[in-house]
This record gives C-alpha cells, structure tokens and sequence, in this order.
C-alpha cells in the first residue's frame, strides 16, 4: 500500500516538474495599485479582456479576480476568494479566458458554490466538461415557442396562469409569503410527475441555515438525485452572489442543450441587483435609480434571455426559469420588480393580505398573469380551468362590495358563493403538488356547480373524499387523464357522478 | 485647477521628451507630481515611461539572479527581449539575490519571465504535489 503512494507520489512529482518546465517564458505581469472591499485596482496588463479572469499572486497562493473595469491606467476587477492576502504590489497574471464551471449530470445531487466546489461535504466532483458562465442567449432561429407544459402540481398555477418548458415566470411577492415555497412545491412536483426535468435551485445570499433546510426536505421527498444546488450565503464575497445565477444558468444549459429539460429557480434577484450594486459603487461606476448602476436592467435580461425552449433541429431542450423578487411592502412598481416583470412571460403575485387570510398559496388573481403559457396548459385543464381567473378576480372584487350589505341579486349571490368555494379549493398546503388528474377533478367539481352545496369548511375534505374515492374506484382512468389530453365523456360522467356522491356527504 | 492628465498620456509625453535628449525631465516630472499631489503614483509611472520606452526601441530589463550575469546570460536575455521588441537596444538594471538559489527573473515590457528554482519550489508547493 505504502509502496503504490510512493510510485504515485513520484510520478505525480514527475509531472509537475515536466509542467513546470513547459510554463518558461514571458508572461504579461500586472501589479495591484489598490485593494480593498473585494475590489483590487491593477496597473498594466493593456491586453486584459472584459470579464477575463485574472491571477492575483499572494504569499497564500493564488486568489482569482474578473475584470469588470476597463479603464485608461487601471482595471478594476473583483475579486473571487478572499482578499485579505492581495496587497498592493501583488503581481497579477492574465489567464487568457473568461469564467468557466464544470458541468454534466456529475453535479446533479450536489450542493456547489459558483465556481463548481462542493460545499455539501461530499467528493471532489470531476466533470468531463466545463461551461463559459457568460453566454450569448440561444437566436431566434434557435428557438421555438412554448408548448409543453411545466406542471407545477400547484392547481391555482397550472389552472389559471400555466407555465410552459422555456417560460420565465416572475414569482414575486413581499417576504413571507410563499414565494420560495412555491419553487419547491414545483421541483418536488418533477420528481413525482418524473416529469425528468432537471432542477437548479439557485440561493443567492440566503441564510445556509435556510439552504441546509432546503436540501434535507428535497432529500426527504426524493428530489435531490435530479437537483443541483448553487448556493451561496451572506458572507461570500459580492461577486460570488453576482456570478452565481449565471454559473448556475451554465450548469442548466448543459441539460438543455442535449435534448433534456431544466428548471432554473434564481432566489432571488433582488440580492442578486443588490450584489451587483454593492460591485458598481465599489468599482466607481456612476449610480443611478435607487444607486443601481446603468446596466442594471442588462444584468437581468441577459441572464433571463438564456432559457428558452429550443427548436427540434437543436434537440428540442428546454430552460425553464422562476426568478423570484421580493418586494417592499406589495410595491410591484419598485425599480427591480418593474425591471423583471418586463423581463419575464409573466408574474405569480403573491399578497401579505390573502396570505394572513389562511388563503395559501397567496396568489393574487388579479395581478398575476402567464403571457405564453396558455399554448402550454394540458388540455384536461384548459377544459375546466379556462374561466377560473375570471371567476376569481370578479369573485374577490364583488366580496370587498358583499361586505356592506346583505341585499344582493340571485346572480351576485351564486357568483360570491361559487367563489368562495373556489378560493377554499384552491388552498393547497406546501409540499403536496398535485397530478392532472387531481387537479381536473377538483376543479370540474366546482366549476360544475357539484359541489355548491357543500358547506365552505368542509370543501377541503369533500376535494380529499373525491381525489380518495375516484384513486380507489377508478385508478385506471384517472392514470388515462393524467396523461393531461381532453377527457373522454366516459371519464366527465364518472367525475360527475363520484362527485355529486361525495358532495351529499358534506352539505350543510 | 489643472486638468488631471492620466498616466498613460504623461508617460507617452515623458517617453517622447526622453527620446528627444531633453535632459530635466526628472525635474519637469517631479514638479507636475509635487503640484498635482500624485507623488504616491511615481512608480506606476516610472513603469509606464519605461513600457513607453520599450515602445520606442529601449527596452530596459529587471534581472534578478543568484549569481553575477554572465555575458552568455546577457545575451540569452537579450534574445528573450528580442523576440517580442526585435531589434531594440536592451539596458540592464541587474540585483543579486542569493535567496533566488539559481536561475534568473526577468521583467521587461510588463512581462516577466521567472525561470528561478525559488519560484518553481513556491510553484510545486502552491501545486500541492
């Protein structure tokens, strides 16, 4: 045993030394004239390139930095390690490329940080491939609209605002109310679907308390063999919150550029803009709305362009993306969230108010929208679930009236009755997504009229007594509707008819 | 109050001055940068009036060795600089250094080439063979 370490040590010594030998030479040299925040101040170095990664040699070994700054007489470049070893005068090497990760199916189950280093306490990962952090979006001839459907297993999603392989969808609401949740419940959703979309869950300075939570419940629900995890914390450097969506967005597009599909979840993109706010004062660049710096807007679209559904020439993958952005008290026309939303294929607002109410997820009807998903939605719900936004938004706005008095017309009184129960049926408790078939029955139940006259509270458990009863009599044809076409009238009658079995069990 | 004129633009003016024969420029640089209170940049600006220079033919190169240069070593690193500024005049500014063991350290044009057993020690240890 002993004796295999010492040939392998003295052969691995031989290389290096053969290594050494090869790296003779001049090489472009510039010197650290400043340092300080994360922030390092170069002189020479006239070939550097925009966004190269420089070498910056301390007695500590070598700390990495990107080039941000172009200028007359110096270049500003962030630093990507630790800089309290970089003093000025440290002598700084061009490596002559820009930001790359590894990538492959080697990251999936592992918790990295943007660079591709395992922080979950696992093995080294080894990838046979590695991926620019920097890319240009796929063109237009490159792609092709939306049309399959992302289940998210949420009924108030994929009932009212769908999402399709290749959308950007907006989640943003204030803090504490859902937005992360949501995310979840929609990769735990693949894993149950095993829809084979692949998950990249970006933390983008979230607490590692909150990231550690995360991984135990995906571990838990079997989600992590098709989940990686870029995350970084509070205490990393700002440029490491700032590259960390686009590494991640690298590692997504392996998955997409081979014919598979990925969901990307960037949480989220106000400390993402906050990141890179903190990089632009620091690096002197002029400040402008709310000391975001001029490019703020590119910063964003460029990462949100690189999801797209590709065309069958290009093998047909696929890069879904749910950026979330918290906003300050319900302030949707703040300069980030107005920024995003402009962005994205549409939003999932989600309110403090219909959150406090128990109406959980807190998604607004009103102020929500899924500009292409439409083309995506599975049939079987497009079938039930296509006036449900309306009947919601006309709902909520109708109750705010119904408070001031009790004498309303026949039709307003349905309209508040058929919506209450709606809102009743679309709460749905965290970690519990739900298959097509699920969704169709519940929402035919009441869309129908079915279930009208089953007292509100007891909504939940008549939806638990259908899902129950159509599983256990009817298992093979609701395994047909998951399949997510337009049911067969055989299967309309067997709903109706469980259903209305069902509804007499709960009425008032 | 003055412009303030970046350092690339006074190293281009002081390089051309120097070209010309003038001979108070180190005084003309040190009254511009006692007045503008740049003092504390001189040195990125020696380095920048010595790239400008490189730039016109007259390369100076930082030697770092063990040992007293030898003519054979002169002469290899005037190759050396040859290969990037053909036909420039090199000047030495040579040091020696015990601690270097072996090898020379050459810094020309903003480059360095660092064949010294010091450095390739500190490589092998930062490569953790």
């Amino acid at each position: 045993m002993s004796q295999l370490s010492i040939t392998e040590l003295s052969d691995d010594l031989r290389d290096a030394i053969i290594g050494l030998e090869k790296t003779e030479g001049l090489e472009k040299v510039g010197i650290v004239v400043r340092v300080g925040d994360g922030v390092a101040w170069i002189h020479g170095l006239r070939d550097a390139g925009y966004s190269e990664v420089l070498q910056i040699q301390t007695d500590e070994g070598v700390v990495e930095a990107f080039a941000l700054n172009l200028m007359e007489d110096e270049i500003g470049a962030v630093l990507l390690g630790d800089d309290s070893h970089v003093r000025a005068g440290s002598k700084v090497k061009l490596s002559g490329e820009i930001l790359e990760v590894p990538i492959g199916p080697e990251l999936l189950g592992r918790v990295v940080d943007p660079l591709g280093n395992p922080i979950d306490g696992g093995p080294a990962i080894k990838t046979k491939l590695t991926g620019k952090v920097e890319r240009e979006a796929a063109g237009v001839m490159d792609r092709r609209s939306v049309y399959e459907p992302m289940m998210t297993g949420i009924m108030a999603i994929d009932a009212m605002f769908p999402i399709g392989r290749g959308q950007r969808e907006l989640i943003i609401g204030d803090r504490q109310t859902g937005k992360t949740a949501l995310a979840i419940d929609t990769m735990i959703n693949q894993a149950r679907t095993k829809s084979g979309v692949v998950n990249v869950y970006v933390a983008i300075g979230q607490k590692q308390s909150k990231v550690a939570r995360l991984v135990d419940r995906l571990k838990q629900e079997g989600v992590m063999d098709q989940t990686i995890i870029v995350a970084t914390s509070p205490a990393d450097p700002a440029s490491l919150l700032y590259m960390a969506p686009y590494a991640a967005t690298a590692m997504g597009e392996y998955f997409r550029d081979n014919g598979g599909h990925a969901l990307m979840i960037y949480d989220d993109l106000t400390k993402h803009a906050v990141a890179y706010r903190q990089m632009s004062l620091l690096l002197r660049r002029p400040p402008g709305r709310e000391a975001y710096p001029g490019d703020v807007f590119y910063l964003h679209s460029r990462l949100l362009e690189r999801s797209a559904k590709l065309s069958d020439k290009l093998g047909g993958g696929s890069l879904t993306a749910l950026p979330i952005i918290e906003t300050q008290a319900g302030d949707i026309s703040a300069y980030i969230p107005t920024n995003v939303i402009s962005i994205t294929d549409g939003q999932i607002f989600l309110e403090t108010d219909l959150f406090y109410q128990g109406i959980r997820p807190a998604i607004s009807a009103g102020l929500s929208v899924s500009r292409v998903g439409g083309a995506a939605q599975t049939k079987a719900i497009k079938s039930v679930g296509s006036h449900l936004k309306l009947s919601l938004s006309q709902f909520r706005e109708l109750a705010s009236f119904a408070q001031f008095g009790s004498d309303l017309d026949e039709d307003t009184r349905s309209q508040i009755d058929r919506g209450q129960r709606l809102t009743e049926l679309l709460k749905q408790p965290q970690y519990d997504p739900m298959s097509i078939w699920e969704q169709y029955a519940s929402i035919a139940a009441i869309t129908e009229g079915i279930f009208d006259k089953v007292v509100i509270k007891k909504i939940k458990d008549a939806q638990i007594a259908l899902i129950t009863r159509l599983n256990a009599d009817h298992k093979k044809l609701m395994t047909e509707l998951d399949k997510g076409d337009k049911p067969s009238e055989e299967i309309q009658k067997i709903i109706t008819k469980v259903a209305t079995a069902v509804a007499k069990g709960f009425e008032g | 109050m003055a412009i303030r004129i970046s350092r690339r633009k006074l190293a281009d003016y002081f390089a051309d001055e120097f070209v010309a024969g003038k001979k108070d420029i180190h005084l003309r640089l040190a009254a511009y940068l006692i007045d503008t209170k740049r003092t504390r940049e001189l040195a990125i600006i020696v380095r920048d009036i010595e790239y400008n220079l490189a730039m016109r033919g007259q390369v100076i190169a930082d030697v770092m060795s063990a040992h007293e240069l030898t003519t054979a070593t002169r002469k290899q690193i005037e190759a050396l600089v040859h290969t990037i500024k053909p036909k420039a005049s090199v000047y030495f500014r040579t040091a020696v250094d015990p601690t270097v063991i072996g090898g020379v350290k050459v810094e020309a044009l903003e480059q360095v080439m660092d064949s010294t057993v010091k450095n390739k020690l500190t490589m092998l240890k930062a490569n953790k063979v």
